[in-house]
């Protein structure tokens, strides 16, 4: 079936967040009550290093949270990883190779300067390298926003928690922030 | 006390039963009961309660344990707790398997036709799956039982005779008030009013201000108690209902009536007990139900007087199917019907970067009740309600869609995470003949009982309507200055996501076209009641619980007085 280049790098992108979805279906996914240490099954030693350098400066830490190294992304992108089709995995491991002959050696201030150059094109990626940068951030993201240090540290969630009453919205209004607009941006379907 | 005393003593003889088990192949109860009940869920709990009160000598048997509430996991199993985080499939599934409340897949198999696949939970554990569910009682209204189209049969009931049961179902359980009627959605018995949260308050005021479509915003009425009330402490607004309820402030049949009638001394409770089959005598009547003992891996056999099938829609279905009894008018099966879901999401600037506080309540707050006389205008038949919601929530991905990496992106994600806002859909799948389970064989559990697969799929009507649900939403969230994605198309939820399974042995009047009559009861096997929502005969587009607890007290009322009556 002739795909045109850019219909191959949607779908690539595309494949992060429905990577995963047969493998559940066909099996039953426990809670990691007693956490043993995490044993990788996809990265390579190399790779889960270029991964830990790059997901650092994603989401690095700060005085709220200890970012992406200390929500041990890492571990989450390799379990999904394990459980994704061929195509993802080769996607990644091919993206890995490529970003980390590029920052070898890089200090955190070059590999922030090779990410902004791959992000550049964040919602139309023309290059493989752009394609991939959309894919390495909607992972991190994802691993860390549904992190116990994302959720409570980063986010500052406050829910779950019991209250005596819940009296619902006091306020007489709600007003937009001053010099507030949209942000959000899509990346363009083929 | 009887009943109980009789189990005692069963347990201690249960060596030589298990040696007579090896030369029999089903252990046979010596003990005739009044009534069996197959489910502990809403409706086999309703149906406990009543005839237990009037010293009815009842059984209950349950396929999953009884568990103690101290036991419940409610909110200590937390999204990074889950190995796809609630990401890779349906959240609300991923959090329940790792519960190890819900039935295991890999021994109790299912399927589906296709490649649609059709999401069932099925929760093992006395209580049913009203441990978990989110406690939202809408009453059906009088539109809901006799659809004002020519579609397909309307029930054999009317709104008025079930609403003397609501307003005592209402009593018994407490729920929170809608506070008023909306169109043909009725004013409820209710306790207090559910307090909206900051993003319900904006998207309720620009609802009732759309123009020409006449939107009412409503308190969901929910089993939750917003007050101490009958014993049971008032909710304490810990999270999210559907991961269950420590407290008992949210109705579930464990605690308001299984522990209850089991004080009475009637009630007998089997857990464990997964029903296979009823077995007919020679005279066209039900004699015994034959279950799996989970504990011992054996079958085992209850006699009993009369029996209510109260397992959930499917499962009471699938034991009558595995029966092979009840079918004469081949409707066993057919007519599976739920909710289409659907929902449209973005962010309210003006709920931007606000301090983050805990606005979980116990779920949504508001909601739209169906209206459709002023929406549809003939664009399809029957109706949905909106609820529209917000709320801190648990997480946030919009990240993905804000450029950039880093400290600086960090911040922006910051700001969006308290402004996120969604307008939900709850619609009618019409009742449609191919809609339907079978039993397949192949798909055999560990005790060797056939399972289902299910042949299930929308059809123009259910398009139709989500369709227009698109446009209401989309134009709801806009008038509220909703920043939204327009790439973002939304598509109904899964099959089976609404867990609102109904209508595989609908109710009429006419045996050749329904399965039960309009009191529950079997048309061609008498001393047998359906008291679960397998008889709805439409879905409506109200959640099923309150009218399932409705019609089983009507048809337990309606068995005591065909027992007293010696009828069966």
């Amino acid at each position: 079936m002739p795909y045109s280049r850019r219909e191959f790098l949607a779908a690539a992108a595309a494949l992060w967040s429905a990577a995963a979805l047969r493998a559940q279906q066909h099996q039953h996914a426990h809670p990691l009550e007693e956490r043993s240490p995490y044993k990788f099954a996809f990265f390579d030693g190399e790779e889960r290093k270029t991964l830990r350098v790059l997901m650092d400066r994603i989401v690095p830490a700060d005085n709220r949270s200890a970012g992406a190294l200390g929500a041990c992304v890492d571990e989450y992108v390799d379990f999904i990883l394990v459980h994704a089709d061929a195509a993802l995995q080769e996607t990644w491991r091919k993206g890995l190779k490529r970003y980390g002959e590029a920052i070898a050696r890089n200090s955190p201030d070059e590999v922030d300067r090779f990410l902004e150059q791959q992000a550049h094109n964040e919602f139309a990626p023309v290059t493989d390298d752009e394609a991939f940068f959309i894919i390495l951030k909607a992972a991190v993201a994802e691993g860390f926003y549904t992190s116990k240090e994302g959720i409570v540290n980063e986010l500052g969630y406050k829910g779950m928690a019991f209250v005596l009453d819940f009296e619902g919205c006091t306020h007489a209004s709600h007003h937009v922030p001053q010099g507030w607009h949209p942000m959000l941006r899509e990346r363009k379907e083929t | 006390m009887r009943a109980i005393m009789f189990r005692r003593a069963g347990i201690q003889c249960c060596e030589s039963a298990r040696r007579l088990s090896r030369l029999f192949q089903i252990l046979k109860s010596p003990h005739v009961y009044d009534v069996a009940i197959i489910g502990s869920g809403a409706a086999g709990g309703m149906t406990a309660h009543v005839l237990t009160e009037n010293r009815v000598d009842v059984v209950m048997l349950e396929a999953g344990p009884l568990r103690n509430p101290s036991e419940f996991p409610i909110h200590r199993i937390r999204r990074w707790n889950l190995p796809y985080r609630g990401l890779r499939g349906d959240y609300m599934q991923e959090w329940l398997d790792a519960t190890h409340f819900l039935a295991d897949q890999s021994k109790e198999p299912y399927g589906w036709d296709g490649k649609e696949p059709f999401e069932w939970v099925r929760v093992r554990a006395v209580g049913g799956k009203s441990l978990f569910w989110a406690g939202v009682t809408p009453r059906f209204s009088p539109d809901e039982f006799q659809p004002r189209d020519d579609y397909d049969r309307p029930w054999p009931i009317t709104y008025d005779d079930v609403a003397p049961y609501y307003d005592r179902v209402e009593e018994l359980i407490g729920v929170t008030s809608t506070g008023e009627g909306a169109g043909a959605f009725p004013l409820n018995k209710g306790l207090a009013q559910q307090r909206p949260n900051c993003a319900e308050v904006e998207l309720k005021k620009v609802a009732e201000s759309l123009p020409g479509r006449g939107l009412k915003a409503l308190s969901i009425p929910k089993a939750i108690l917003p007050q101490d009330y009958r014993g049971r402490p008032r909710c304490h607004h810990c999270g999210p209902c559907w991961q269950g309820c420590d407290s008992g402030s949210k109705f579930d049949s464990l605690r308001v009536f299984v522990q209850k009638a089991r004080q009475t001394g009637h009630l007998t409770l089997f857990a464990g007990a997964r029903a296979r089959s009823l077995q007919l005598s020679d005279d066209g009547r039900i004699e015994s139900v034959h279950y799996w003992d989970v504990q011992d891996r054996t079958y085992r056999e209850i006699r009993a007087r009369t029996f209510v099938l109260a397992a959930g829609c499917i499962e009471s279905t699938q034991i009558l199917l595995n029966s092979k009894i009840a079918n004469s008018s081949g409707l066993v099966g057919r007519y599976l019907s739920e909710h289409l879901y659907g929902s449209v999401d973005g962010f309210l600037p003006q709920l931007m970067n606000r301090p983050v506080v805990n606005e979980d309540s116990n779920g949504s707050n508001i909601f739209i009740p169906d209206l459709t006389r002023n929406w549809r205008a003939g664009k399809f038949i029957r109706g949905y309600q909106i609820y529209p919601t917000g709320g801190i929530p648990e997480t946030t991905l919009v990240g993905q869609n804000i450029p950039g990496f880093g400290a600086a992106w960090k911040e922006k994600i910051r700001e969006y995470y308290p402004a996120g806002a969604s307008v939900l859909m709850q619609g009618e799948v019409l009742p449609h003949r191919d809609n339907r389970i079978e039993i397949d064989e192949a798909l055999k559990d560990d005790a060797g009982i056939p399972g289902v697969r299910f042949y299930f799929r929308l059809r123009d009507n259910e398009h139709a309507m989500f369709g227009d649900f698109l446009e209401v939403a989309t134009e709801l969230m806009t008038k509220a200055g909703a920043e939204m994605l327009a790439g973002n198309k939304p598509k109904p939820f899964q099959h089976g996501a609404s867990i609102h399974y109904v209508g595989t042995a609908r109710m009429g009047n006419d045996p050749k076209l329904s399965v039960s009559d309009r009191w529950n009861r079997s048309h061609d096997v008498r001393n047998l009641y359906l008291n679960d929502a397998a008889v709805f005969v439409t879905a409506g587009n109200q959640n099923p619980t309150l009218t399932i607890l409705a019609l089983a007290m009507r048809s337990s009322e309606h068995m005591l007085d065909a027992i007293k009556q010696g009828e069966v």
